[in-house]
């Protein structure tokens, strides 16, 4: 009876504790989410209000990013959505392939070949950024959302983590499969891939984020308003405010950036923390 | 479940590549404007607009080009605005010569045409506003800036200026007779900061702010004292005790509490009344009106009170280097002449327009920049490697000011940091 | 005896087929679309280049400039810039590996609100540095922001002075990357086989000793994982000070060259290499990244080795 009470305040203790860092750590969001309601005057008087929470809410901020005719929004959610889930799509299986040659398979210089691969995705991006716009140049795809696709499906990080998840498939699993007179790729798909869920969910939203929030790449592909994904096209919009100080309506402009990949990770954190926990054994 | 949403995504996705891969150049998805040089069959003719008019600048041209489709239904021009030095000055040379990439019509600044042209970018507008009486040179104010080697290469829209906005109400109420001839000295900024000290103000007002940023302020007093980067376009000859007297100003306004605190937001001091002048330009101007201060918008702080300059540059259209149809040529032509017949509209946000007919207009003339564009010459500081300069300038900001570095070790590191630049090109 | 020795060759050869066609759409894809241009880039450091016209061969004279030729900028930026980003990387780095485990460690019990939180915790990795610099550069303002306002810091700057600078922009880097870390640490703890963990309580082990003597080893290859992608990403910064103060303020000259207390080396290629007209130079940008390219590789395969050095692959 003691013990469990120990229990109860070590877990109580915990979540308090918790709850202070995470007021502390949600506090550029929340704050940044706040301001995007407020108008210009509130936001410059914020030394004598002290107030996060605006004593007016007003919607002039989004309704200004929303109608900025030169940056057609929902053009550019559209194109960041095509890419993004593009990129998604493409890792998921260019990778779960290599992962399943590197970790089921045995030939010469495998470890090598890898961290060959490894050391050679390190190579900073600034490198390849001008021989990359001559080649997509040369291929007709500048301006094209494949050239902001293809630099990012062949991820080497990616592999990594779905190799380490699959060591923990027992082989054994593998060799039924055989006896039964699966094939290598049918082992791959009804197998494996299934009890890859929670890694390949993780590597999904790693990847969904990181191809969402590129920027520097985008930028240079992309010349024309309605090929632009939304990080570049928000990124001009808020050059554009910097000088007058308005930074309640890049405020707004970070909120609707942040929506759909807040959401993503929202439906998809389920399936993925539950996977963590299964794992662990700890009953949700 | 799972296996369906993946089909149905996987199946869009490739529906969505196959569209995009398909058409070769300009197409993307539908309903896109294209680069392409044909008309979309129905006659019309579509021209690409590349500006670096982003901000309210854009909001102002976006509207302007609505007007001119609505009023054109043979012409489709389609505004594309980006951010000047890291996108339309790096993309132009890029996609020079490449007729599917390249825009019809760009808009840069007058200084960067000799970069332009050595990088083979634009082409002289000669063959444009030859056929266009109304373009002809006599039609525009300072129509040199846009020669280059014996060529035209540019039509020009206005001045980009550095201006002051001056809060009518506290000159009024500490100084007032600094602005009684609408121009304000250095020896004025001094006396208005120790009025205000006198006042004991001072922590909370302060007599100048800098909204048009270091670069711009610091060459306006160098431009304003007589001096500029070069003489013959390309060799430096700004020394750097020209620049240590330019900076020396406001490290002097500093010391004596009458300068903007470090990291100040210069616009934001002005909107609250916390700055009596507030440096910036012709393109400030709707964010002065809607600060709702009682301003008037003045030129510079001045070094000599009998040679009033602003330092101010020239937007111009240009002819980015590429094919140019019979059909495309009139179809420029017409826009560019249309813009320059209107330019009133884009006044309206601020601009001292370059078109003699519109700057001498009655309609000009009610226009709150109207008072500045007459008492203020254009001082254009043509140097060939301008950005570099600027950049130097950009990068050590107000440092002297603060105390981080002394005025004379500034002004060798920017010189410094030009020269190595330049030497290494 | 010759049969046998043809059938034994054809055999093995069809046992590495399988593994090779499954690694190939990934090599052909990453070979032309990732190698391919950074070979490109590589060879760019050999050479002056223009951005437009075609690169002209100068041999080491880049590297030369860089790394020895003290009259001029690019050696002193190059110096600067890579002392300024060792050091973040040498103060960064532990944070974003010690935070994110300890938060792990957290997480992998079960309390109330845990969901929330993992959450929380998580979000900002999935920001973009846009939003994230603006968000931060709102906190930071001297004027109207919250931390001054709230602390009661009067308007002390953040950006423009010497310790408060590099603190601002240690706390937001740790910040925007702890999420991501925290997330593969705790599905690596989520691994740790629970009989091993149960016996030693029984044995008498307390919760300290236990992490430290088996769950830690345990997860050896996921944090030797993190702490390679951490170092290779604070190697490669330039988003956060670019956008926080752009190099911070001078803190001294030399051959009236300024250096700049946070301007780091990566967005000095970035300025050197990517500039809309004169004053940018590929040719030396590439040189520069070849040699931060070099640093990075290297280091991080002696971190690797460092510790698998027990283990078999």
């Amino acid at each position: 009876m003691k013990r469990r009470t120990k229990e109860q305040i070590r877990k109580l203790m915990l979540t308090i504790g918790m709850s202070i860092v995470a007021v502390f750590w949600m506090m550029p969001v929340a704050a940044g989410f706040f301001t995007s309601f407020k108008s210009n005057q509130e936001v410059k008087m914020f030394s004598e209000y002290k107030n996060i929470i605006p004593r007016t809410w007003t919607l002039d901020n989004y309704q200004y990013v929303l109608n900025y005719a030169a940056l057609p929004i929902q053009k550019l959610l559209l194109n960041s959505f095509i890419v993004c889930i593009a990129c998604v799509v493409f890792t998921l299986v260019l990778c779960t392939l290599s992962a399943y040659a590197f970790e089921r398979f045995d030939f010469p210089k495998k470890e090598t070949l890898f961290w060959i691969l490894f050391a050679l995705s390190a190579i900073p991006n600034v490198v390849a950024l001008v021989p990359q716009y001559s080649m997509y140049s040369s291929m007709g795809w500048i301006n094209q959302l494949p050239s902001i696709i293809a630099p990012n499906i062949a991820d080497v990080f990616s592999i990594y983590l779905i190799r380490q998840f699959m060591k923990g498939i027992p082989k054994e699993l593998d060799e039924c499969a055989k006896i039964d007179g699966a094939n290598e790729l049918t082992i791959l798909r009804k197998i494996i891939v299934p009890l890859l869920t929670p890694v390949l969910t993780m590597v999904a939203i790693f990847k969904f984020s990181d191809v969402w929030n590129d920027f520097l790449w985008p930028s240079i592909a992309i010349s024309t308003p309605d090929h632009y994904t939304i990080t570049p096209a928000l990124n001009l919009l808020n050059n554009a405010y910097r000088d007058t100080g308005r930074v309640e309506r890049s405020l707004a402009s970070c909120v609707l950036a942040m929506i759909p990949t807040l959401i993503i990770f929202i439906i998809f954190r389920k399936r993925f923390l539950e996977g963590l926990d299964i794992t662990a054994g700890i009953k949700g | 479940m799972k296996k369906r949403i993946l089909s149905v995504v996987l199946a869009t996705v490739l529906a969505v590549s196959i569209c995009a891969c398909g058409k070769t150049s300009g197409g993307g998805t539908a309903g896109s404007a294209s680069n392409s040089t044909s008309s979309s069959g129905t006659g019309v003719v579509n021209l690409t607009y590349w500006t670096l008019f982003t901000g309210d600048d854009g909001k102002n041209m976006d509207a302007i080009v609505k007007k001119f489709n609505d009023s054109h239904p043979d012409i489709k021009v389609t505004h594309v605005a980006m951010d000047a030095m890291t996108d339309l000055y790096v993309k132009l040379p890029m996609v020079a010569g490449n007729d599917s990439q390249a825009p019809d019509i760009a808009v840069v600044w007058s200084t960067f045409i000799p970069y332009l042209v050595e990088k083979k970018a634009i082409q002289p507008i000669e063959m444009i506003t030859d056929t266009e009486p109304k373009l002809a040179d006599e039609n525009f104010t300072s129509s040199d800036l846009v020669h280059y080697n014996g060529n035209r290469y540019g039509a020009m829209l206005d001045f980009p200026s550095v201006s002051m906005y001056a809060n009518k109400d506290l000159i009024a109420k500490y100084d007032p007779d600094i602005i009684s001839d609408n121009v304000i000295t250095w020896d004025e900024v001094f006396d208005l900061a120790s009025k205000l000290k006198a006042a004991g103000v001072d922590g909370d007002i302060k007599a100048l702010a800098s909204g048009a940023g270091a670069s711009n302020d610091i060459e306006q007093n160098f431009l304003a004292a007589g001096k500029n980067y070069t003489e013959d376009g390309k060799t430096l000859t700004l020394t750097e005790e020209d620049l240590s007297n330019a900076m020396g100003y406001f490290k002097k306004l500093n010391d004596e509490g009458g300068f903007m605190a470090e990291d100040a937001d210069a616009f934001g001091l002005f909107t609250q009344g916390k700055a009596v002048l507030c440096t910036g330009g012709t393109w400030n101007m709707n964010a002065a009106k809607d600060s709702g201060i009682n301003f008037v918008e003045l030129p510079p702080v001045q070094v000599d009170a009998s040679n009033v300059v602003t330092n101010a540059v020239a937007h111009t259209f240009v002819l980015p280097q590429r094919s140019y149809t019979d059909e495309k040529k009139k179809a420029v032509a017409t826009f560019i002449t249309w813009f320059e017949d209107n330019a009133i509209l884009w006044a309206q946000a601020g601009s001292v327009v370059a078109n003699k007919n519109v700057s001498s207009s009655d309609e000009f003339k009610k226009m709150p920049q109207y008072l500045f564009s007459t008492l203020a010459k254009q001082a254009v500081p043509n140097y060939l490697y301008l950005s570099i300069a600027e950049d130097a300038l950009t990068n050590y900001g107000w440092q002297p000011v603060y105390n981080h570095i002394s005025v004379d070790d500034y002004s060798k590191a920017v010189i410094a940091k030009i020269k190595s630049s330049v030497a290494a090109q | 005896m010759k049969e046998a020795t043809e059938k034994r060759h054809f055999h093995i050869n069809r046992k590495y087929l399988i593994p090779i066609l499954f690694l190939l759409p990934q090599l052909i894809v990453f070979s032309i679309f990732n190698l391919f241009p950074d070979i490109a880039g590589i060879y760019a450091a050999f050479t002056k280049w223009d951005l437009g016209s075609t690169p002209i061969w100068i041999g080491l004279n880049n590297l030369k400039t860089i790394l020895t030729d003290q009259s001029s900028l690019f050696y002193w930026d190059f110096r600067w810039g890579l002392e300024n980003t060792v050091v973040f990387v040498l103060i960064t780095v532990p944070f974003r590996i010690l935070i994110p485990l300890l938060l792990a460690v957290a997480l992998s019990q079960k309390f109330p609100g845990r969901g929330l939180f993992q959450v929380i915790f998580y979000v900002p990795s999935l920001l973009s540095l846009s939003v994230v610099m603006i968000s931060w550069n709102y906190m930071f303002n001297p004027n109207y922001g919250i931390i001054n306002t709230y602390f009661h810091l009067g308007t002390l700057s953040w950006t423009s002075q010497v310790p408060y600078n590099w603190i601002a922009l240690i706390i937001i880097t740790v910040w925007w990357g702890t999420g991501v870390n925290m997330i593969i640490l705790q599905s690596a703890l989520a691994g740790v086989p629970q009989e091993l963990l149960e016996a030693a309580k029984i044995d008498g082990a307390n919760a300290t000793q236990r992490f430290l003597h088996i769950s830690l080893p345990c997860i050896r290859f996921p944090l030797s994982y993190v702490i390679t992608v951490s170092i290779i990403a604070e190697f490669n910064v330039w988003g956060q000070p670019y956008m926080f103060n752009n190099g911070g303020p001078i803190i001294g000259m030399t051959n009236s060259y300024a250096h700049q207390s946070n301007l780091m080396l990566m967005q000095i290629i970035r300025d050197v290499g990517f500039k809309g007209s004169f004053g940018s130079n590929p040719g030396i940008a590439s040189a520069m990244s070849l040699i931060l390219g070099g640093l990075i590789v290297v280091i991080s395969i002696i971190q690797v080795r460092l510790m698998h050095e027990n283990a078999e692959d």
